[in-house]
């Protein structure tokens, strides 16, 4: 390791007088510090085949591999070194998206929201023999996709954040009341149904010990709830427990279709071949645009960006009448705007503190326990962060900068893991889930994740508080509620409560600190968060009254 | 009855859910003590609970009015399968009460048979084979290797049987 930081150090020479361009030295050194520790790597590995296979099964998804994961990689963190377990979990949240395509193309069920749109031109080609095409199509445009979003990810975030780290209480509150109504007016088909998503996990995040004075509030008698209801019951609750009443309920059996049926008409059936990828690189350009755009919002995730690239691609198509027979293009427009959405989630997480999408919530957990505290500061290059490579048993101090790049590297790398295995593994992946007995399945998952739930912090009450959680989950669903809004405010909320008191203590003017363009002689961007807020909030009221008033007509 | 009369009666029942629940929570909201700040602790749980009232109050409105929204298709609980859900509560609620009175390794061994029942498994000896061998792993793996408090059983102590998985002593 001491090797690897002399390389860092020799490279800071090269690129000290690059300005903008010193990314790429952070860059650099994050392969350096990734590449040094074997276990990171096998973990990243290991995470672009869990990802694949997770997000390949129907109705489970990348955030629920994670939730059931979190307690036991916390638990195991200092034994498989400080990077193997984030670069795990942030590897599976990107391998997970691009494998819910595998169970939209072979299925017509999609293994994720995100790959909804690909089964529209997904599933026909699968049923004109031309399966292997699709997933390759699909596999090709993901990794494009991907390795797009972690660039605009890369360069956005540390741009973003030199920026944020001036702002003050009354921005970060705004900023999180911006989030609240942007994530609880967009995340779901009904406005206020997603508002109340929001408030909903709220007030379930402000249970426990307060922020302020250490007193606990609405604990209603019982003391597990003291240090605040924990987030992996209740990820494991929506995500996971309701997924297997759904399952339960359908008694689901996938059907896949034989690839091997026609594909031998065609010579040209089973690869994405060159002219294709040459006709579909604008495309899957544009559609990545889409997507790294949709995923810097926070809330507006890979479901949102794959109807939005298929419907825009659509229109601009010249055989837009194929669309929807089976086309190339409708594979490779939704594939890489959601897998485009990946990187960029991260963006809100990394430079305001706020987790833009589920998995982005879930992995604030990984980032405190490695002593990183999620927001701009993570870029700086003061903080100083305890680094343990498991290999050599030693103990080193790196700063978060550094660590943080090592998490990209670890992105790129796992990018590249996880097309190769999809290229030529996922019709493997997906005749192995066909040939899964469901009735044995769902029963596996629902008990490892009530151990998870129950290891999250050794506690019987939390094992309950997912099956609350599970049904309340699956009312949710049913009803047209949004568990990612819920989760992601249940994460958020006592860091705002905290930023309004914070703001209120140093205001002299009340709340009109919030509202004004100065505080402590100093610029505020309060003010302009808000009107965004409630313009986005505006918006979505008028398009939707607007579809209506279309309908109508 | 009709799809539409089944969506606002839902809608009704979803409205009454929400507004039940940010009640119980100003409730709530008030057993917090206040402090001498000007925005205290109680402030944000009062706030967001008049929210979800007010919120399940503009539910219950829009129903009596027959709006339900922009619906998805399988909203409701038409399609649901209430037994089913049931059955996987109680095999939840075995789960915690079999924890409960005996232990780790025992609640595992009979949740997962019931979960194989519940899932439509007759097959003997997967049921007898499968819960065994998934108690050992999970005893090994939770208690053994990530060192998890196993408690024990408030009528029944299993340990002294079980602890040879997990090499305590």
């Amino acid at each position: 390791m001491n090797q690897q930081s002399n390389l860092c150090a020799n490279l800071e020479l090269w690129f000290e007088n690059l300005g903008f361009l010193s990314i790429f030295y952070d860059i650099s050194c994050g392969f350096i510090i990734l590449f040094a520790d074997p276990f990171a790597i096998f973990f990243v590995l290991l995470a672009a085949i869990v990802g694949i296979v997770f997000g390949a099964l129907p109705g489970l998804t990348a955030a629920a591999a994670i939730a059931m994961m979190l307690p036991i990689l916390i638990a195991y963190n200092d034994q498989i070194g400080a990077l193997a377990g984030l670069v795990f979990l942030y590897v599976i949240g990107k391998s997970g998206r691009y494998g819910g395509s595998i169970a939209a193309i072979l299925f017509n069920t999609p293994g994720t929201a995100a790959s909804a749109a690909t089964m529209q031109d997904g599933y026909p080609m699968t049923q004109q023999g031309k399966a292997g095409k699709a997933l390759k199509t699909a596999t090709v445009a993901s990794a494009y996709g991907d390795y797009f979003g972690e660039i605009v990810l890369i360069f956005g975030a540390v741009a973003i954040a030199t920026f944020t780290r001036k702002f003050g209480p009354p921005e970060n509150f705004a900023i999180y009341l911006m989030a609240f109504v942007v994530i609880g007016s967009v995340v779901s088909d009904s406005i206020i149904k997603g508002i109340i998503s929001t408030l909903f996990g709220a007030i379930v995040g402000l249970i426990g010990e307060d922020v302020i004075t250490g007193q606990f509030k609405m604990t209603m008698g019982i003391d597990e709830l003291e240090s605040g209801m924990a987030l992996v019951p209740l990820l494991i609750g929506v995500f996971v427990i309701s997924e297997v009443i759904i399952q339960a309920e359908k008694a689901a059996k996938v059907k896949m279709i034989d690839m091997d049926d026609k594909g031998d008409l065609d010579p040209n059936a089973h690869y994405f071949t060159w002219p294709e990828f040459k006709r579909c690189i604008p495309l899957m350009f544009r559609s990545s645009i889409y997507g790294s755009l949709i995923g810097m919002m926070p809330g507006l995730g890979s479901s949102v960006a794959c109807f939005v690239a298929y419907g825009e691609e659509k229109r601009r198509a010249k055989n837009k009448k194929d669309w929807g027979t089976g086309v190339v293009e409708g594979i490779a427009a939704p594939e890489s705007a959601n897998n485009a959405v990946s990187g960029p989630s991260m963006i809100p997480l990394l430079t305001l503190g706020i987790p833009g999408s589920t998995i982005a919530a879930v992995l604030i957990g990984m980032f405190l326990v490695n002593g990183l505290q999620p927001g701009p500061t993570i870029f700086s290059e003061d903080n100083m962060v305890q680094y343990f490579v498991p290999s050599t048993r030693d103990f080193f101090e790196i700063t978060s900068r550094e660590y943080i790049f090592a998490v990209f590297a670890a992105g790129l790398v796992g990018i590249a893991a996880y097309a190769l295995i999809g290229y030529f593994g996922a019709p493997l992946v997906g005749r192995m889930i066909s040939l899964l007995p469901t009735q044995y399945l769902y029963p596996f998952i629902f008990m490892t994740a009530l151990a998870a739930s129950y290891s999250s912090r050794a506690s019987i009450w939390d094992v309950g508080f997912a099956l609350l959680f599970g049904v309340i989950g699956y009312a949710m669903r049913r009803t047209n509620f949004s568990a990612a809004a819920f989760i992601i405010a249940f994460v958020l909320t006592s860091s705002m409560e905290e930023a309004f008191r914070q703001s209120m203590i140093i205001s002299d003017s009340g709340a009109w600190v919030f509202l004004s363009f100065e505080y402590q002689g100093k610029f505020s961007y309060a003010p302009i968060f808000l009107i965004i807020g409630a313009l986005v909030v505006l918006f979505r009221a008028w398009s939707s009254y607007k579809a209506k008033d279309t309908e109508g007509a | 009855m009709g799809t539409h009369d089944h969506k606002v009666k839902v809608e009704y029942g979803v409205s009454a859910v929400v507004l039940l629940v940010g009640l119980f929570f100003i409730f709530q909201s008030f057993t917090i003590e206040t402090s001498r700040e000007a925005v205290g602790p109680r402030t944000m749980p009062l706030i967001i609970s008049v929210a979800l009232v007010l919120s399940g109050l503009w539910l219950g409105l829009r129903a009596f009015r027959g709006k339900t929204g922009e619906l998805k298709h399988g909203y409701g609980f038409l399609d649901s399968d209430m037994r089913r859900i049931f059955l996987i509560v109680g095999c939840g609620a075995i789960f915690v009460a079999l924890f409960w009175a005996f232990g780790y390794f025992t609640a595992l061994i009979f949740t997962l048979v019931a979960m194989l029942a519940t899932f439509g498994v007759r097959n003997w000896v997967a049921m007898i084979v499968g819960p065994i061998v998934l108690a050992f792993a999970f005893q090994w793996l939770f208690m053994g290797v990530m060192l998890l408090n196993d408690p024990k059983g408030a009528l029944v102590d299993m340990r002294p049987y079980t602890n040879w998985i997990t090499g305590a002593q």
